[in-house]
């Protein structure tokens, strides 16, 4: 996640011959943690992505209907379409590119999430070197997502897609990891820009492109830093890359061949050291392979590892859902956790090298997900995508199926400068706001209304499939009403029960009270903030001041 | 005690319709039975194996709990397998044979209450016909021969139905075709349309247009109250579907299935004009508002003013909006009719692992149709209000069909139009 304006992209631009983008990393105030799970790592052969899209991105969800096109129709290209809810940003066409004969129906939100083809994409910007950033291209990483959905039937298809239109009208963003899968395989797709020397007539590849499948019994992840090291070309069931993955790095001189040091795209293009990124890292193949041991504050860690056990749906929800309980990290302990141990840590102006621990769930996520792709389903039933408003640790993650024709309109409002009950993303916001003023008492009244909801959703799934199997085989279309039925009334039952939750949280929480019952504060923490320093009698001068009237 | 206190009492200690019979008969006969509605009442009482008509009338004025007579004198017949039936506000059971308590159930005393209420001659020579005797039903109303008229020659067309014979019908009839959920639906949708006693197709409704010679007002509704009939010198048949009609139900008790996906059709206001919901007998709870009703003001939160409403503003101009009407409400009722045999299958699969989750599901399975019928609805408010609304820009919603597309030809001139 990205996007920093542009006045600060060209002065580090202008300032480019050192690197200092481990500065502007410092100042991360967006970004977003992605996962891969392959088929043979998941419980019941999902492949799996995930996203968390921690900033103020467009959360509002929109069903773009594929269909026909005829011969000489095009294609708007837009810059900020992923801001587009916020009324201080303007939406540019910035580009029209000639449409394809069929598009397909795909989610439309700020990082375009899934199609009918059960194709899912994650993202999480990586940066990269600041050189490489060229204003002139005509792409930015969401609508490359957004075209690759109308247009992609395959994971490998999607990259293809992107990587293609990226050359050739030129990629304009930031480096961009996204996390592409199908029912059948995940695939790490890395992009950068191609350098200040680019220009659309150049002629030359407008942007520099890597792809990487994680194997099927493995988890890859993704925390804002490039994660693709060295690549072999000569196996395109493995790799895919621009045609000017070397040479580029070598006429900027990030690369020389006959130095005898490995080609690794990720030190090439986009270098990057910070426990930011890498802390994360950590936590999610610990999390899934604590047999594996990994160092918290080792630099490195591999590209993707198999885990322990398979895993689920509600695994990944529980990793988006981390604070990192239970290690040195956890957010949820220390004088920065307020006696109510809150895992929030609030943006503030960044010393240098100074920046709080970096979770993977945070209180600025606009939204987050978590897709399964099944190749044994048909495509409006394979594919889900557990979608959910606002921090991943205070949501409800709802069923949404690649098949529905419509979502709730509550999900299509938005306005960050006017609170409001007919938006969702509301509900979830504040619910997660308001749990700060007792966040370890309220949170577990929010993992009972997760449990109750998530849980029902999780026991019907297999009847509510096999439901709308029996109507796909009779007729395709009746499944697809069902399906978008059913997920319309979960969104709306979730929707309403949060309002009514918040309702509650206000009365049982009020003024400091449980149910209008003392609740206090933890002794460690009136200690640690000199409690007792006013009210000790030994403080008193003898001292009498006498009434004066009398 | 009322007739529906006896129910209550029945549904809550019954577990077929043989003993829902039993027990509100000795309750009616203990209590003694208090007229709520009008005069004598009958229900149709089934269980998922058999069917049975139960009928219950007072004893007269004299009678007081102290008496230690029977308070109530009540009979019940056992509608065949393969049979139908039909109780149209008026007595069904004929001749009863105590004897044969494979179809009857009845109170001892009913023949020597209706003796000794003098409803009776034991020594006149005439057989004992119930209907006759307690329900006076050799003079029933049009209004309940036409109903009767209507299903039992919709279900045994072979048959030669006068509806001057209504009261000389058998209590049952076998049914000439397997009758399905959507056929009885139909029925209760019905409003003679096709048949001699459709309302909407009597000499009154009809005029002379100048070019077009006699055609139907488009004001032509089988939703017509007295005073209206009494202007327009309507005959009335009483249709089975009612404008005034409170709520409805179709329900569907099945022996092969557990007792939770029973499953009650139900819904609001005029079945004609309201979509039947599959209430399965399983679930937990419904929408707050479909249990919220106050019918002294319009109340946007309860779902019974939704179809109300839609249901009387398209009987202000039936002849142009009830064929818009019905262009929303059959899709949504096919579609649930499409969608039920799945709901079904996978609530029996969830089921058998765990009956509380296949309750859950089903709750919330009905609740979504519920609120579903109810947007829809209220929806439906809003269109039809602009339809009829006589300020709208494109001339009003009296302007039926067939008129504006003689406006659109230049055939009729728009009157209305110029004075705008």
């Amino acid at each position: 996640m990205r996007r920093i304006v542009w006045s600060l992209g060209i002065a580090l631009c202008v300032l480019s011959l050192v690197n200092i983008g481990q500065e502007l990393y410092g100042l991360e105030e967006k970004s977003c943690t992605a996962i891969i799970v392959g088929k043979d790592a998941s419980v019941d052969g999902s492949v799996m992505t995930t996203h968390t899209c921690d900033g103020w991105y467009d959360s509002r969800l929109f069903i773009i209907p594929g269909g026909k096109h005829e011969p000489g129709e095009t294609v708007k290209v837009y810059k900020n379409r992923l801001n587009a809810d916020n009324p201080n940003v303007v939406v540019e066409v910035v580009g029209e590119i000639p449409q394809v004969a069929e598009t397909y129906t795909y989610f439309h939100i700020a990082y375009p999430f899934m199609n009918e083809h059960q194709v899912a994409i994650g993202e999480s910007t990586f940066g990269g070197r600041p050189e490489l950033v060229n204003p002139n291209g005509m792409f930015y990483i969401e609508e490359l997502e957004a075209i690759a959905l109308q247009r992609a039937k395959t994971a490998r298809e999607a990259i293809r897609i992107m990587g293609e239109l990226a050359e050739k009208y030129g990629y304009a963003d930031w480096g961009e990891c996204l996390t592409v899968v199908d029912p059948n395989e995940g695939w790490v797709f890395e992009i950068v820009g191609p350098g200040p020397l680019w220009a659309p007539d150049s002629g030359k590849p407008g942007a520099v492109w890597v792809a990487r499948r994680v194997p099927d019994d493995e988890v890859f992840v993704s925390a804002n830093r490039s994660r693709i090291g060295e690549i072999d070309l000569s196996k395109p069931d493995w790799y895919m890359a621009s045609p000017n993955v070397y040479t580029l790095a070598q006429e900027m001189g990030w690369y020389d061949p006959n130095a005898g040091k490995p080609f690794r795209f990720c030190d090439v293009y986009a270098p990057k050291e910070s426990f930011y990124n890498s802390r994360r890292e950590w936590r999610v193949f610990d999390l899934v392979a604590p047999s594996r041991h990994f160092d918290p504050y080792a630099r490195w860690y591999p590209f993707s590892v198999k885990p322990d056990r398979k895993l689920s749906v509600a695994d990944l929800m529980a990793i988006n859902r981390d604070y990192y309980e239970g290690t040195e990290f956890d957010l949820t302990k220390g004088m920065a956790a307020g006696p109510f141990g809150t895992p929030d840590r609030y943006a503030t102006p960044s010393k240098a090298g100074a920046n709080w621990e970096r979770a993977i769930s945070m209180f600025r996520c606009s939204y987050s997900f978590v897709s399964q792709s099944r190749n044994w389903l048909p495509d409006p039933i394979g594919g889900v995508l557990w979608f959910g408003l606002d921090a991943p640790h205070a949501t409800c993650y709802m069923p949404l199926y690649c098949g529905i024709t419509k979502v709730p309109e509550s999900l299509q409002v938005m306005n960050r400068f006017d609170f409001s009950r007919e938006s969702a993303w509301w509900a979830f916001d504040f619910v997660e706001n308001w749990a700060n003023l007792a966040f370890c008492y309220m949170i577990q009244d929010i993992k009972a209304m997760q449990q109750k909801f998530e849980g029902e959703f999780f026991a019907v799934q297999p009847a509510i499939e096999q439901a709308a199997l029996t109507l796909y085989q009779r007729d395709p279309d009746l499944a697809r009403t069902f399906l978008t039925n059913y997920c319309n009334d979960v969104v709306n039952r979730v929707v309403e029960a949060w309002w009514k939750f918040a309702d509650e949280l206000v009365a049982k929480y009020n003024d400091g009270y449980i149910w209008q019952k003392m609740k206090g504060y933890p002794d460690w923490w009136l200690q640690a903030v000199g409690y007792t320093a006013t009210t000790r009698l030994d403080l008193y001068k003898d001292i009498r001041y006498e009434d004066e009237n009398k | 005690m009322t007739i529906e206190q006896l129910e209550v009492f029945a549904l809550q200690r019954a577990k077929t319709a043989r003993e829902a019979i039993k027990i509100m008969g000795e309750l009616a006969e203990k209590y003694g039975f208090r007229e709520s509605c009008y005069l004598g009442e009958a229900l149709t009482v089934t269980d998922p194996n058999e069917a049975w008509v139960f009928e219950v009338f007072g004893t007269g004025p004299l009678w007081t709990p102290e008496s230690g007579k029977p308070g109530a004198v009540w009979a019940a017949q056992r509608v065949p397998d393969d049979h139908i039936t039909c109780v149209p506000n008026v007595s069904r059971i004929g001749e009863i044979d105590p004897s044969d308590t494979e179809n009857f159930m009845v109170c001892e005393n009913y023949i020597t209450t209706a003796v000794e209420l003098g409803l009776y001659d034991p020594n006149a020579g005439k057989p004992f016909i119930w209907r006759n005797v307690y329900g006076d039903a050799e003079h029933m109303s049009t209004g309940s021969a036409v109903r009767l008229w209507r299903v039992f020659s919709t279900f045994a067309p072979s048959h030669d139905w006068k509806l001057e014979d209504a009261p000389n019908y058998p209590f049952s009839v076998k049914a000439e075709k397997p009758v399905s959920v959507s056929d009885v639906i139909a029925m209760l949708r019905d409003t003679y349309k096709g048949t001699p006693y459709d309302m909407t197709e009597q000499d009154p409704w009809y005029y002379n247009d100048p070019k077009l010679g006699r055609i139907k007002s488009p004001l032509a509704t089988p939703q017509i109250d007295p005073t209206w009939r009494a202007w327009l010198g309507i005959t009335y048949y009483r249709p089975i579907a009612r404008y005034y009609c409170s709520y409805f139900f179709v329900s569907q008790a099945r022996s092969w299935l557990p007792n939770d996906l029973g499953v009650l059709w139900f819904g609001l206001d005029n079945p004609e004009n309201s979509p039947f919901i599959p209430v399965f007998v399983g679930i937990n709870d419904v929408p707050e508002s479909w249990k919220h009703l106050d019918r002294t003001k319009v109340d946007r939160d309860s779902s019974w003013w939704a179809f109300a409403l839609v249901d009387d503003l398209t009987n202000q101009y039936y002849g142009y909006l009830k064929v818009q009407l019905d262009k929303v409400l059959y899709p949504f009722q096919e579609e649930i009719f499409a969608v039920q045999p799945a709901i079904e299958q996978v609530a029996l699969e969830l089921y058998k692992t765990d009956p509380s989750l296949a309750r859950t599901f089903l709750t919330n399975y009905t609740s979504s149709v519920m609120i579903r019928a109810e947007k829809l609805y209220w929806g439906l408010v809003d269109k039809l209000l602009y339809e009829l609304n006589n300020n709208r820009p494109d001339c009003g919603g009296y302007l039926y069909e067939k008129y504006l597309e003689l406006l659109e030809k230049g055939d009729v001139e728009c009157t209305i139009c110029d004075e705008k």
